[in-house]
């Protein structure tokens, strides 16, 4: 499965870069992404990692997000 | 050198004049004494010292002054447990030559020049960023598009591996000021910014746009080719640049880290939680004396995290003791100075 790779400024919501990436060369790709947020860190910018699976039509699958926490 | 070969030798040796077993003796020639003597004159020579008379153990000096001088390579590591300062070489004192430079005493980083280092700073200058996948084969250029003040560094194994160790390295070095620098055609540039998301490489100055050759001499010095610049090391344990990940390129710094890993998660409370489904999106709230503690599913992108405290920190296991903790991860170690190398300097 495809995936969409983000970093966001946390400050901004800004998307300061993203990538859709194959399975092949996401461990990777992700280790790259998660490098770039101690780089930003030299520049004052928080950033934060995001991922996205995406379907065949390469959509973002929208996770569900829980209601109501159980025990 | 060669052996006495005057009138009279015997076997290319000496022999004693007897008046009557060996009348003649063995001649010492002009070409054996002439060759004796220059053969201690280039040591002298070789270490830039005048002739003199009445120096009894002038030669030995400067064999000792070569036993220390070649004793390690150019470039090569080495520990001590106290901080010395660089020594020249002084024929009065040859025990006290140290041309080598305490690498953890550098405040961030050090600039120096042929003038007092002659043979390092060329070493330095030519060692090259190289990249080793393990199996012995070696990538030390690039393919870059150029444009503006940005270069684009191509998709590839070789290529991201760089990145992410100059990218550790700039880390460790904590800014971009006086960092590394990129050689584009053959011509370096200051880096002032690295993404390794985009794999852009930003530097000062315009490079020649387009597709370039881009190669990284890990020493250099943007402007000059009689300097070098070395950089603090403290703390740092020596990786194998060859290593099967490619992770780890010659000269560059990591940061300290600990193996990627994961945790079983075992449930020891009586009542709570007995539904832990990997695709839920659910998340349980349970307490551990004072804190709260949470286990998200892997379905959730809640950014839930537990509250610090009992939940949170590393406790004893029961069989090795409270586990020690500080803000660098390390094996047991010795504290020393490490060096490098220079086998010649000039105050």
């Amino acid at each position: 499965m495809n995936k969409l790779i983000q970093l966001i400024s946390i400050e901004t919501q800004e998307i300061l870069c993203e990538e859709i990436v194959l399975q092949e060369t996401y461990k990777e790709r992700s280790y790259m992404y998660h490098l770039q947020i101690d780089l930003y860190k030299l520049d004052n910018i928080n950033a934060e990692y995001k991922e996205y699976d995406l379907d065949e039509n390469g959509n973002v699958i929208i996770p569900v997000i829980p209601t109501e926490p159980t025990e | 050198m060669r052996k006495i070969s005057g009138p009279g030798n015997v076997d290319n040796e000496f022999v004693d004049y007897d008046p009557i077993s060996n009348p003649e003796g063995t001649v010492v020639t002009a070409d054996f004494m002439n060759d004796v003597q220059n053969e201690l004159i280039e040591i002298q020579d070789d270490a830039g010292v005048a002739e003199a008379p009445g120096t009894d153990a002038q030669i030995l000096k400067l064999i000792k002054f070569n036993a220390i001088k070649y004793s390690k390579n150019i470039g090569e590591y080495f520990w001590l447990e106290e901080n010395k300062s660089p020594s020249a070489f002084v024929l009065a004192t040859p025990d006290n030559f140290f041309p080598a430079i305490n690498l953890s005493k550098i405040n961030i980083n050090s600039d120096i020049t042929t003038s007092n280092y002659p043979l390092l700073v060329p070493y330095l200058r030519a060692l090259k960023l190289k990249y080793l996948d393990g199996t012995g084969s070696e990538v030390n250029s690039w393919t870059a598009t150029v444009s503006g003040s940005n270069i684009t560094m191509p998709t590839s194994t070789s290529s991201d591996a760089i990145l992410a160790s100059l990218a550790e390295d700039v880390l460790v070095h904590g800014s971009y000021t006086n960092f590394r620098s990129i050689t584009v055609a053959g011509t370096e540039f200051p880096i002032t910014n690295i993404n390794t998301a985009t794999r852009v490489i930003t530097v000062t100055g315009t490079p020649s746009a387009g597709s370039q050759t881009v190669e990284f001499f890990n020493y250099r010095i943007t402007g000059s080719s009689t300097s070098a610049r070395l950089f603090e090391i403290k703390g740092r344990s020596f990786i194998s640049p060859n290593d099967s990940s490619g992770r780890h390129q010659n000269g560059l710094r990591v940061r300290d880290r600990f193996q990627e890993h994961r945790h079983y998660l075992f449930n020891s409370q009586s009542t709570g939680i007995d539904n832990i489904d990997s695709n839920s999106t659910a998340i349980y709230s349970y307490t551990i004396g004072n804190n709260n503690a949470y286990i998200i599913n892997k379905g959730s992108t809640a950014l839930l995290e537990p509250t610090l405290g009992q939940s949170s920190v590393s406790i004893d296991d029961g069989t090795n003791g409270t586990p020690k903790t500080g803000s660098t991860t390390h094996g047991q170690g010795i504290s020393a100075h490490i060096y490098i190398w220079a086998r010649s300097y000039i105050a």
